[in-house]
């Protein structure tokens, strides 16, 4: 059993299962095989998920689910096809309409045949294409509500929507995974409980061939500190362009930092700053007043 | 890449080879560039791998005028003029199209590509994608192999394009080729500037690297264009059909673009200083 809140959420563990899970990623590293764990534990445990695509078609989508036999249903809403129904809005999902609506079929008393479903958004910022913010936000908010829903999953990169929406997605989230490109890949969690207790961990795992997370644990100290991107891309575009290696190996910092200055081993030795001067047998000593001429 | 053929330049298609990712089948290829590179070479050999290999071109110019490719093709041999005259080469001329709207002096047709400029529109790409698609309607009809290619999206945002709409009408031209099998009638090549100082060009070059299977990205030299380097070439690849790969494989390079080809070498071996 999971016992890494990594793992106990991508195998749905956790109890009770957090009503709402942001899933975010970057330009360097995607997070769609995590989504993909996710959906799959669902379908395992025999809840039914609705699927809002918006880049990937049906089958698409499908082809990564339907092998394994799962007991749940996936229903997949194709958002991708004519998302504001510009080739006339046949067969597809029109993403201009607020969220319940477009899950209504399933979602309206009576729909849901007393099991509980969980509403997947792949992906968030495209459906941003075609209403304001504050819609989708609100529309979120009322599917999270929802008695039939048992999770909102929102997958959405985080360098694709501006700070104010992943801020606000961010604040409505029971968990927030943000993934991070490392070797091995890590994620950064947040998950708020009911009782208002938060839990933040910083955990790295591998994903297999059949998107299962395992491997789960702690990020050590050490690896935690992963300079900004934006100086590790300066960085190899410097060294790309030089035949001296401009940076330092792990080995070369650490005895860098060991090194003592004859200075602060003055310092630490507590003696305090003393100027020691044995004057010259040819010293040329002056006795007038150096100050003479400042007229003190 | 879209094509690879013996037209490409070789060096390149044996780079991109060497990521085990192509371009073909429905996928999106984006080339980037900045304002001290220029990702025209690049562009001509999309169009030529494309043509040596029977697949025509619709290309959409917004930056550069359709001339100033005709003579980058003449350079490495590829008569584009008469490429479109036998109809293997399609092109939706955004710069003559906006002259257009702004001679006509607010009377312009509600269809034109371009109608926009004169009046607010719920989408304002939409025109410009239903010619696109009148374009390619006789090859997706046919059935045979294409590519669009959509130079400088952002010079959109410059004639007062919502980054949202730019980000629909792209999503609208990937479907055109048909982006999952077994409905792939082509691919789409997309090409965009980065500018770090504009949040706008620079979330829209976010998404589509998100979206993208290959990112050809062109950076020039921090110290300046050199006798030998040209730029740097950041190949990043990830194939979108394998979800368990979560992070994508980057190849730089160092490049100089000489008469009909682009010389890469690995970075730090140029001739000046070996």
């Amino acid at each position: 059993m999971a016992k890494t809140l990594l793992g106990k959420l991508f195998r749905v563990t956790e109890v009770p299962t957090p009503q709402s899970f942001l899933l975010t990623d970057t330009v360097e590293v995607c997070g769609r095989g995590l989504l993909y764990s996710l959906v799959n534990a669902h379908l395992r445990l025999d809840t039914d998920v609705l699927y809002l695509t918006t880049t990937h078609s049906t089958q698409d989508i499908k082809s990564h689910f339907m092998q394994e036999g799962t007991p749940g249903k996936l229903i997949v809403y194709d958002g991708s096809k004519d998302p504001c129904g510009w080739d006339g809005g046949e067969g597809g999902v029109l993403l201009n309409q607020p969220l319940p609506e477009i899950f209504s079929d399933r979602l309206t008393s009576g729909g849901t045949e007393d099991k509980k479903v969980v509403v997947v958004i792949d992906r968030y910022e495209h459906i941003l294409c075609s209403q304001e913010s504050l819609h989708l936000i609100r529309g979120l908010h009322t599917l999270i509500a929802k008695e039939a829903v048992e999770q909102v999953i929102v997958y959405c990169g985080r360098d694709t929507v501006e700070e104010n929406t992943l801020t606000a997605l961010a604040h409505i989230a029971a968990v927030t995974t943000h993934l991070l490109p490392s070797h091995p890949l890590t994620c950064k969690v947040v998950l708020r409980k009911p009782s208002g207790k938060v839990i933040k961990t910083h955990e790295e795992f591998t994903l297999t061939k059949e998107l299962q997370v395992q491997d789960v644990r702690p990020v050590k100290k050490a690896t935690t500190s992963l300079p900004p991107v934006e100086n590790t891309e300066a960085d190899t575009i410097l060294a790309s362009q030089t035949t001296f290696s401009l940076t330092l190996t792990e080995d070369q910092r650490a005895a860098k930092n060991k090194l003592l200055l004859p200075h602060t081993r003055v310092q630490q030795a507590g003696v305090g700053g003393q100027i020691h001067y044995t004057p010259d047998d040819v010293d040329d000593w002056d006795d007038d007043d150096p100050d003479d001429d400042l007229d003190i | 890449m879209a094509c690879i053929s013996n037209r490409m330049f070789e060096s390149v298609a044996s780079a991109v080879r060497g990521s085990g990712v192509d371009g073909v089948g429905g996928k999106l290829t984006l080339v980037t560039q900045t304002s001290t590179t220029s990702a025209s070479g690049l562009i001509i050999n999309f169009i030529a791998s494309s043509v040596t290999a029977d697949w025509p071109v619709c290309l959409l110019t917004l930056h550069n005028t359709w001339g100033h490719y005709c003579n980058i093709g003449n350079k490495v041999g590829l008569n584009l003029r008469n490429q479109r005259e036998q109809g293997t080469v399609k092109v939706v001329d955004g710069l003559q199209l906006v002259s257009g709207v702004i001679d006509a002096k607010g009377n312009c047709d509600d269809n034109h590509s371009f109608s926009f400029i004169c009046k607010p529109l719920q989408y304002p790409l939409k025109n410009l994608y239903d010619n696109l698609k009148q374009t390619v309607h006789p090859w997706r009809e046919s059935g045979i192999q294409f590519q669009i290619i959509l130079e400088d999206v952002e010079s959109l945002l410059h004639l007062g394009v919502r980054r949202k709409d730019i980000e629909t009408f792209i999503h609208y031209c990937w479907n055109l080729v048909g982006k999952s099998p077994p409905s792939t009638v082509g691919s789409l090549v997309v090409v965009a500037t980065i500018d770090e100082a504009d949040e706008d060009a620079n979330l829209l070059s976010h998404n589509m690297t998100h979206l993208a299977s290959l990112h050809l990205s062109l950076h020039g030299l921090s110290t300046g264009p050199s006798r030998e380097v040209h730029g740097l070439l950041r190949i990043t690849a990830l194939d979108r059909n394998c979800p368990n790969q979560c992070v994508p494989l980057i190849q730089n390079f160092q490049y100089k673009m000489e008469e009909k080809n682009m010389k890469l070498f690995a970075p730090g071996t140029s001739a000046n200083i070996l």
